[in-house]
């Protein structure tokens, strides 16, 4: 599976090297973070075999006023020159004599800088110049270098340079690269909500292709801003969303969006699980195997029970069992249920809940094969322990799904009563025993 | 080539020998195209600045 990490990874090689991201497409499989490495041993093959030599220069222009040597690199020097040079002088005599110079020379010696150098000067570099700067790389495309410029950045240039970037769509392109990802938060809680939405609303053209950067925005900021963006996308509408099941599942975009989903308003969720999408044997693949892939299985929880829950389903309308087989089915080949069970000690007592709730509203042919499974993976006492989380009354359906396997396999009843005793569970005990009593 | 050591490229090990290849190329083009750029640069630079400062730049990096 192609993550958006790898993807964005591979474009950011293909430009250091000068090479159409196709092809390096044979890099898909490997993990972002050692492309990313490669990329930066990459850098460092490319600018240190020659420093002493730009430092010579560095150190000589300090005997130079600020003015004159300015007046001479913008008059003389060709970006690149520049820029190894840059590299080598300290960062506050780079800046001094960067803020001389024209913004369209900024912006070229800033595309040859070693990133190694970019960092420092950038970051103390006055926010008008950044400003400026900044909207001359828009001009060009520059997505990507913008995207690496970021972490540098201090709080107030990045909301400078937010306020004079206009158009949304510059910002989703850029926000495929950044590089500091920790800063993503902050740097959303920073764009008016009227600006998150016509993000949003940008996913809608398909022509623009932005679904990917969409996603892989929602997937980096913090729980509150995931609700709030993905409430976003519902709110387009069942279309919208529809759209962007299947973008996720044609751009196998699942294990950023379904942490998204999970963190939806309930009447979000309600709306998504209404989607004929979602009931497609492929989606709902798609969805279980990143599940268990990436391990999602206690993030996704919640919205599983929610799935299961009967209010939920009558407030779905369409939502019936059928669906709901479907949904087993693709839970079943991801062998999601013997997952969460094996997880049982881990989970907490409202997590147990949820995933007894899922038990308690299975129909019961569901429930007939959810205990067959239990039993295949040899997981009664995880479910047990599940089961005496919730209350008593909410058990009966656990109940006879016990009763209908101890009929079918007399040889179980008794280490099932057993176990269910031992975890005080006298009612399954007894529906255990009277199956073949 | 890359000045790291060799297990921090552990995960290129799966890639297919052609494959490592093409990297280990395109990054031998990258940076013979990059030190020529530079060179032009840096000459075509010195062409544009007065002889005194010229002779001590091409002395700094080692032109002639």
């Amino acid at each position: 599976m192609t993550s958006l990490e790898v993807r964005a990874e591979i474009i950011k090689l293909a430009r250091v090297l000068d090479r159409n991201p196709e092809h390096l497409l044979f890099l898909a499989e490997t993990p972002a973070a050692d492309i990313r490495r490669l990329r930066e041993a990459t850098h460092e093959h490319l600018f240190d075999g020659d420093r002493a030599r730009f430092r010579r220069i560095a150190t000589a222009t300090k005997l130079l006023p600020t003015r004159l040597a300015a007046s001479i690199a913008e008059k003389s020097f060709a970006p690149v020159f520049l820029a190894r040079i840059a590299g080598e002088m300290p960062a506050d005599r780079a800046i001094e004599i960067a803020q001389r110079m024209n913004t369209r020379l900024l912006a070229d010696v800033t595309l040859e800088l070693d990133p190694r150098s970019v960092g420092p000067i950038l970051h103390g570099m006055p926010v008008s110049v950044v400003r400026a700067v900044a909207l001359e790389l828009l001009h060009r495309a520059e997505h990507i270098a913008m995207g690496l410029f970021v972490g540098y950045l201090s709080d107030r240039a990045i909301r400078e340079v937010l306020v004079a970037i206009a158009d949304e769509e510059d910002l989703l392109r850029i926000g495929l690269f950044i590089e500091a990802r920790e800063r993503i938060p902050t740097l959303v809680g920073m764009l008016s909500k009227e600006r998150l939405r016509r993000m949003v609303k940008l996913s809608q053209d398909e022509a623009k292709d932005l679904w990917a950067p969409v996603v892989a925005l929602m997937a980096q900021v913090d729980p509150v801003a995931q609700r709030t963006l993905g409430d976003m996308v519902a709110e387009q509408g069942d279309e919208s969303l529809t759209r962007l099941m299947h973008r996720c599942q044609a751009e196998e975009l699942w294990p950023s969006i379904l942490p998204v989903i999970a963190r939806m308003s309930p009447d979000k969720q309600a709306a998504l699980l209404r989607l004929e999408a979602l009931a497609e044997p492929d989606v709902l693949t798609g969805i279980f195997t990143a599940v268990q892939e990436h391990g999602l299985q206690r993030t996704m929880l919640p919205l599983i029970a929610t799935m299961a829950v009967d209010d939920v389903v009558a407030a779905a309308g369409a939502v019936g069992e059928e669906q709901l087989v479907r949904l087993f089915n693709a839970a079943e080949s991801a062998q999601l249920v013997p997952q969460l069970l094996a997880m049982a000690d881990e989970l907490d007592d409202q997590e147990r809940s949820w995933l007894a709730a899922v038990a308690a509203a299975m129909p019961e042919a569901l429930q007939d094969r959810f205990t067959t499974e239990v039993d295949r993976a040899q997981l009664w006492l995880p479910l047990f322990d599940i089961a005496a989380a919730i209350p008593h009354d909410a058990r009966a359906g656990l109940a006879g799904a016990v009763r209908r396997i101890a009929a079918a396999r007399p040889e179980l009843v008794e280490q099932l009563a057993e176990l269910a005793e031992s975890r005080g569970l006298a009612d399954l005990a007894a529906e255990a025993r009277a199956a073949t009593g | 080539m890359l000045d790291r050591p060799v297990e921090e490229f552990a995960a290129f090990a799966a890639l297919a020998p052609a494959q490592v290849d093409m990297l280990v190329a395109a990054i031998e083009a990258t940076n013979k195209r990059q030190q020529e750029a530079l060179q032009r640069a840096v000459e075509d630079s010195l062409l544009q600045i007065p002889p005194l400062l010229r002779a001590a730049v091409k002395a700094a990096v080692g032109l002639r």
